[in-house]
């Protein structure tokens, strides 16, 4: 696992169809080239062919109409008639053909419009987005910038609400998502490599890193392996993450996700890179250490004691939602001789003429929290309200009422439940709550010790994951001293120390020139 | 090829739950007890029955369903007293589980109340049986009562809402007025192992007869309390401490952090009594070998106090008055102190103080000398010189008595 960061291969360029199939010359005639295009685009009711002419040369337009913005395409529609109605000396010899192309590039700026050859990426053109004029005679195709950019405006992410700090989130939009990064951190070391996943989809993906901070084999890495994607469709960053993994199976969340701009620039500031995906507002950004899920964003706008203080209370919310009901059901059921006296009285009072075992019951009533939480997160916001309260009443009031389950352990559920949403980061807040069940059943059925091993197993595993490389668990094993003041308590930002994160392939000895901020000729491959 | 490997893969990953579920389902959870099927013993009492046998008696907690509604802490459970009768503590125990629907819990028994009868010449028997258990506790706290150790499970509580509540209320402020100590099961291990120190432990009563009195609803109701001591050596009950002897032993084992004593009024302040308040003492007790390997015990107690009430017309309180006071109050706890020593170690020889302790731990080879004979004329021989020390610190709120200008004296 450890030898691919050695392999220093050159960064991949800006292959942009590398999925695609050969490349097809325009056909000479272009009646040719028009049944090529129709062929492919046939019953795609919204492929828009509309003839043209430019002096005597016939031309078609093509472009799809559901994807184009219509203001540009009217502004080249515009354009072109106008290079129609000119005054043109009529000529019949053979520069004819060639001239009102000419004229055609001398007529728009190159910014909206560029030659291409090669058909297929006339095709892939059209489905950008972008309108593409044929005419006949002309050596190359032109693409005209019509791409629409509509879409969800820059918003207030939902996912990760603060109260002190910027209320932008990413959007859809590819473009939007870097221009947001890019406001960020205004220096050219912020490297953006853009490409194309999924032969279906043909999802724009950018991935992005501050050189010089980031470290060079983790670049070489995530590109590494991005280029090894081979998917047919890419509809959400998931689809990435997934493929990106050093461990496939393990449910931990092995990439950092956000929806918020200065949390991924943040991260790039700390030598990550991250992984835009288009059409969706959810960033990547690897590597990701565990610690970081259990830090807010907000932790670093706040004060440096509250901040810490507010850390600390998320790490017990994890302990609580990992093993408070493993830990309330194996106290019961097998070490009762560790309960107070009066507690011992007062729970074996509830427990009194209760149908189910106490572990049945646990499980019953996760289960139902788990179908209450779901249903409500479905449902339209008016509605799951509604669900809420039901579900509360339910489990709170009826089932202790009708002596199926002990008030303790609705307590107790409450609790967990209310802890789980401590923490900040939602797919690490699902494996928490998925954890707490294994871990439920080794309580109820081997008391402590099965808590205890299941702890062992869980952090076994957490110490032998790897994140793009770097270890999982970095800051706390292997200890770094630096990274600490960003995890047991929280540095005020005058005295925090940079500590850079470094593949664990990387030898100390090596990791030398790396360490300094300077740009390195050839060392990023940035050409 | 391919789905060869595949299919192996998912073999291999299909035995993962399989064995996870033989592994859950044919274990089971052997060793858990749902806690509504645990019959919680808190308290057991052991009295002597004929022939020799043992008495077992067991307070069990019948805790009020949650859904009954349970209105304060008073209400939340009832108690059950069991009684069995068996030949040894271990058949009283499983004769008492024939009765029972539940299975008996012993982790939570932390009083054992033991009759006069049993404390004098089975406790260091039935040792054996609380410590081969592994259910009890090793901080069993162990009384001794002069009546029926069944009778004293079968008084109600009164403020608290179990018995074993109302006890441990008691010996915490037992704590502060110096009125007795208790032991607990470890210190009778320790000296069935080194028989360096003899235990005193609390009495328990019924406080029927007395003359406190506790009336509940109007009607007149009985409660238990300690008081006083009894004197164990080697692990059998040997006689009482009243409630001052108890605490001339605690003198000297520096264990008095409160209480309260009186004395009659100095001469020439007129009828009256004044009272002090212990706030703090030190003690310590030093073997002081001689070149004749001799030993005697020097003890020296540091007693602070303050004035608590004063009820003599014409007391002086100047410095000089109080000075005469501490010497008053040194006199008074030199007695106490010596009335303890009388009766403990020269009457029941008694090693209650703690001397064999201290040369013990100074000379542990004159001790492996000395300790056969120590319970039999060896401590009652040994030279205790004592030497109290008296200061009177504080007199409260006030200074001179409030009636002392109009008074007629």
């Amino acid at each position: 696992m450890a030898t691919w960061t050695k392999r220093k291969s050159a960064l991949p360029s800006q292959e942009h169809d590398r999925n695609n199939k050969e490349r097809v010359p325009l056909f000479d005639r272009i009646e040719e080239t028009l049944d090529y295009v129709k062929e492919t685009f046939s019953d795609c009711d919204d492929l828009t062919i509309r003839p043209v002419t430019i002096g005597k040369a016939p031309g078609y337009l093509l472009y799809m109409n559901v994807i184009v913005n219509d203001s540009l395409l009217n502004g080249i529609e515009e354009r072109l008639s106008e290079l129609r109605h000119s005054p043109d000396p009529e000529r019949t010899d053979e520069s004819a053909t060639a001239q009102p192309f000419d004229r055609l590039q001398a007529a728009f700026p190159l910014s909206q419009a560029t030659e291409e050859d090669d058909l297929n990426q006339v095709i892939d053109a059209i489905l950008y987005g972008m309108t593409v004029l044929l005419l006949d005679g002309a050596p190359h195709a032109l693409r005209f910038q019509t791409v629409s950019s509509d879409g969800r405006g820059v918003d207030e992410p939902v996912t990760e609400q603060v109260v002190r700090g910027p209320r932008e989130g990413f959007v859809e939009q590819l473009n939007t998502n870097v221009m947001l990064i890019r406001r960020r951190i205004r220096s050219p070391d912020l490297k953006a490599r853009f490409q194309v996943l999924g032969s279906m989809t043909r999802t724009g993906v950018a991935v992005l890193y501050v050189q010089g901070i980031a470290d060079d084999a983790i670049v070489h890495e995530i590109h590494d392996r991005l280029r090894k994607i081979e998917l047919e469709s890419v509809l959400e960053s998931n689809y990435i993450e997934q493929c990106l993994q050093d461990a496939k199976w393990s449910p931990f969340p092995q990439l950092y996700t956000s929806e918020r701009p200065d949390r991924i620039c943040a991260g790039l500031l700390e030598g990550k890179v991250a992984i835009v995906t288009e059409g969706t507002p959810f960033v990547l950004l690897a590597p990701a250490l565990f610690v970081e899920f259990l830090h807010s964003n907000e932790d670093y706008y706040d004060g440096s004691l509250p901040s810490t203080f507010i850390r600390w209370v998320r790490t017990l919310g994890l302990l609580i939602s990992c093993f408070l009901p493993a830990f309330y059901v194996a106290i019961t059921t097998i070490h009762q001789d560790l309960l107070q006296t009066p507690l011992l009285i007062r729970i074996s009072g509830f427990r009194e003429d209760l149908p189910y075992p106490i572990l049945i019951e646990a499980l019953f009533m996760q289960l139902i929290f788990e179908l209450v939480r779901e249903a409500g997160l479905r449902m339209p916001k008016a509605i799951g309200n509604a669900v809420t309260i039901v579900g509360t009443l339910v489990i709170g009031q009826a089932a202790v009422q009708a002596g199926l389950v002990g008030a303790l352990m609705v307590i107790v559920v409450a609790v967990t439940a209310l802890t789980t949403f401590v923490l900040p980061n939602y797919a690490f807040m699902q494996v928490v709550r998925i954890i707490s069940f294994p871990m439920l059943l080794l309580g109820g059925m081997f008391g402590f010790m099965g808590i205890i091993v299941g702890l062992m197993f869980v952090l076994a595993h957490l110490c032998s994951l790897r994140s793009v490389g770097v270890p999982y668990l970095t800051p706390l094993s292997p200890a770094r001293r630096t990274g600490w003041a960003d995890v047991f308590w929280q540095s005020p930002w005058w005295a925090k120390q940079t500590s850079k994160l470094k593949s664990d392939s990387e030898q100390p000895a090596s990791a030398g020139p790396s360490d300094t901020r300077q740009p390195q000729p050839g060392g990023g491959g940035s050409s | 090829m391919i789905a060869n490997a595949w299919a192996r893969r998912m073999r291999r990953l299909a035995s993962l739950p399989c064995g996870l579920a033989i592994l859950l389902l044919t274990s089971g959870c052997w060793s858990s007890t749902e806690i509504s099927d645990l019959a919680i013993i808190t308290m057991i009492g052991i009295d002597a029955a004929e022939n020799g046998n043992f008495r077992l008696s067991a307070l069990i907690i019948r805790p009020l369903g949650g859904n009954q509604q349970a209105v304060s802490a008073q209400q939340s459970s009832t108690t059950v007293v069991a009684e069995a009768e068996g030949a040894n503590l271990f058949d009283a125990m499983r004769k008492l589980s024939f009765m029972m629907s539940k299975r008996l819990y012993w982790s939570h028994l932390d009083i054992i109340v033991m009759s006069e009868s049993i404390a004098r010449s089975k406790l260091a028997p039935s040792l054996d049986f609380f410590n081969r258990q592994h259910q009890f506790r090793k901080n069993i706290v162990m009384l001794v009562t002069r009546s029926s150790a069944a009778d004293i499970l079968k008084t109600s509580s009164q403020l608290e809402g179990s018995l074993g509540a109302e006890i441990h209320g008691q010996i915490r402020n037992s704590r502060l007025a110096a009125n007795t100590m208790i032991t607990d099961l470890n210190d009778f291990n320790r000296s069935l192992l080194q028989a360096t120190t003899d235990h005193i432990t609390g009495e328990i009563s019924v406080t029927k007869g007395q003359k406190l009195a506790l009336t509940v609803n109007q009607k007149r109701a009985s409660m238990v309390y300690i008081r006083g001591a009894a004197v164990f050596r080697e692990n059998q009950l040997v006689g009482w401490l009243d409630r001052e002897q108890t605490r001339g032993v605690l003198w000297l084992r520096g264990k008095v952090h409160g209480g309260i004593a009186y004395t009659p009024c100095p001469s020439g302040s007129g009828e009256g009594k004044i009272s002090y308040e212990y706030t703090r003492e030190t003690a310590s007790v030093r073997p002081i070998f001689q070149d004749s390997g001799d030993v005697r015990i020097e003890a020296k107690v540091h007693v602070e106090g303050g004035i608590g009430e004063v009820t003599c017309p014409g007391i002086d309180l100047s410095s000089d008055g109080i000075r005469r006071l501490n010497d008053q109050l040194k006199q008074d706890v030199t007695e106490e102190i010596e009335s303890a020593l009388r009766l403990a170690k020269d009457e029941l020889q008694a090693d209650v103080f703690g001397f064999g302790q201290a040369i013990y731990r100074a000379n542990p080879k004159l001790w492996a000398k000395l300790a056969p004979s120590w319970h039999s004329g060896g401590l009652r021989e040994l030279v205790v010189e004592l030497s109290v020390d008296a200061d009177i610190r504080r007199s409260g709120l006030m200074h001179e008595p409030v009636y002392e200008r109009g008074a007629p004296s």
